[in-house]
């Protein structure tokens, strides 16, 4: 036999492997559609919490992204939901994805074993462009959902390669869409969603065969589902990721996230924490002696528990972590505007607060003027009219509106105000 | 610093659903297709996997001493709390499945000639 029938034959045996009656070009490009519509906003979220970090401090990780980075500006402290809501999106928006990534890889999945694997030069660009796209998705997938649980089963840092990976996944889907676009845009027109969402199982049928390595099968099994019930099944597993993942940003839902542990909180009517005291290395036996050091004025000052009588101030404010879960309590504490004014700096241009615990990437933490200055921007000491609890910073931690919550340093030991950049 | 870990978990990011995931659903449900009740099992079966493979690492209590210096919890709760939801999920496509075999009503026998 020559060659060029060895081909063909193999062509024909790979592409009768493939039975579904619902794999098609308009399936494919609806699912694209929606992925095009949510997986940006993911990458943007994602990319605006590295912003939010304030890497001019030197405190956005990783350090050095030569131009791989959003344009950079002093995160603002209003509205003070401005942190909760990218990083509630980048990490839920990315969980309610993750059926609709898989289904759109099990829609193409005839594509990889197609035979011959390469048949031009156009072809050979569009198969690589492929690298980077799945390889970045489901790579920020995994290393996201298995950060979100805190299981660092991968042993390299989460930080570096979840940015990195971003990009890779940003040009592979640039690359894609640069040739698959139109192939999208074809395909959504090819069928009406108004007609398949009226059209039951009986009357289900495959889409128009297309090309030869094509998505609809040669020899298809009788659909034992419609597109709709597809459909309704794929939307039905993201409801499903949604409604599992909400409680950890939405306090009144937070039980409805069984799976998540960020549903769970320490006490009940407790809040959850990013660090605790014991793993923080704090002893509750060491802070009776307590002293908050300012310095960066003319001379260091030093206040005890009482903070020199300054006014309370109580502010209702939400904390909001990286990891995608987000908490409002009330809080109540000194203004940091004053604090600095004690320790004879009016007018800041940036604070360093540092905690009393061992080491740590987050055990000290830069803040802007405006941080600074924010009327509800504030040294805590109790929340929800308690004083707080050693997990959650007691002596004494900061708040600040839409300051990611690893910055919002927990048993405050110091704080250096400065005058001058 | 971009590690050879890092290399690694992104090649097998780009096969784990093509070469891993994808010939086991598939297997599975070529099995089930042959069920007259396949999509109330399908259903059920799906939601129990996706949840397996968002939630595996509570489940399988893997990362337990971060997990605990992050939150102050234990894993202990995830695995019955997934079989239970799992539970549930087959109890509602049961039910559901009951119900629209009482509604659509049996047609009479055919009569004997």
């Amino acid at each position: 036999m020559k060659l060029d029938e060895l081909n063909r034959l193999a062509a024909e045996r790979t592409r009768s492997m493939w039975r579904s009656p619902l794999r098609g070009p308009w399936l494919t490009s609806v699912l694209g559609a929606v992925l095009l519509a949510g997986l940006p906003l993911v990458a943007i979220t994602g990319l605006l919490d590295y912003v939010a970090y304030g890497p001019a401090f030197g405190q956005a990780f990783p350090l050095a992204v030569g131009p791989f980075h959003l344009p950079l500006f002093d995160w603002p402290t209003r509205p003070s939901w401005l942190f909760r809501l990218p990083q509630g999106l980048h990490v839920g928006l990315g969980l309610v994805l993750i059926p609709v990534v898989l289904a759109k890889l099990w829609s193409v999945v005839p594509r990889l074993f197609a035979w011959p694997p390469v048949r031009s030069v156009g072809h050979a660009v569009e198969r690589l462009t492929l690298v980077p796209l799945v390889g970045g998705a489901l790579f920020e997938i995994v290393t996201g959902v298995l950060n979100i649980q805190y299981d660092y089963v991968f042993g390299f840092d989460f930080y570096t390669a979840h940015y990195w990976g971003a990009w890779v996944f940003i040009f592979g889907l640039l690359a894609h869409l640069a040739v698959k676009l139109p192939a999208m845009v074809r395909g959504l027109r090819s069928r009406s969603l108004r007609a398949e969402l009226r059209t039951p199982l009986a009357r289900t049928r495959p889409e128009t065969p297309d090309s030869p390595d094509g998505l609809v099968a040669a020899a298809p099994t009788p659909p034992t589902m419609s597109r709709r019930g597809l459909l309704a099944l794929i939307g039905g597993g993201s409801l499903l990721v949604a409604g599992l993942t909400v409680g950890q940003t939405v306090d009144a839902l937070r039980p409805l996230a069984v799976l998540l542990p960020r549903g769970r909180v320490p006490a009940p009517g407790d809040f959850p924490v990013n660090r605790t005291a014991v793993a923080a290395g704090i002893i509750r036996a060491d802070l009776g002696n307590w002293r908050l050091t300012l310095t960066g004025g003319p001379s260091p000052v030093t206040l005890d528990a009482a903070l020199a009588g300054l006014p309370r101030h109580t502010a209702e404010l939400p904390i909001a972590c990286v990891e995608g879960w987000s908490s409002t309590q009330t809080w109540t504490g000194v203004r940091l505007a004053d604090l600095a004014a004690r320790a004879g700096v009016a007018a800041p241009v940036a604070a360093l607060v540092r905690s009393m615990e061992r080491g740590g990437p987050f055990s000290s933490a830069w803040l802007t003027a405006d941080q600074v200055l924010d009327p509800d921007a504030l040294l805590a000491t109790e929340v929800n009219g308690a004083p707080l609890t050693l997990d959650h910073g007691f002596p004494a931690r900061v708040i600040v509106p839409a300051l990611p919550g690893v910055h919002c340093t927990k048993w405050v030991g110091s704080i250096e105000f400065r005058a001058v950049a | 610093m971009i590690t050879l870990g890092m290399l690694i978990w992104f090649a097998a990011a780009i096969v784990a659903h093509d070469l891993m995931l994808f010939p086991l659903y598939a297997g599975a449900d070529r099995l089930l297709a042959r069920s007259p009740v396949v999509n109330y099992l399908r259903v059920p079966l799906l939601a129990s996997g996706l949840t397996l493979l968002l939630f595996l690492p509570g489940i399988i209590r893997q990362g337990g001493p971060s997990h605990l210096a992050a939150t102050g919890l234990d894993q202990q709760p995830y695995l019955a709390r997934w079989l239970l939801l799992c539970a549930a999920f087959f109890a509602l496509s049961g039910l559901v499945y009951l119900v629209r075999r009482v509604r659509t009503k049996p047609s009479p026998p055919p009569r004997d000639p």
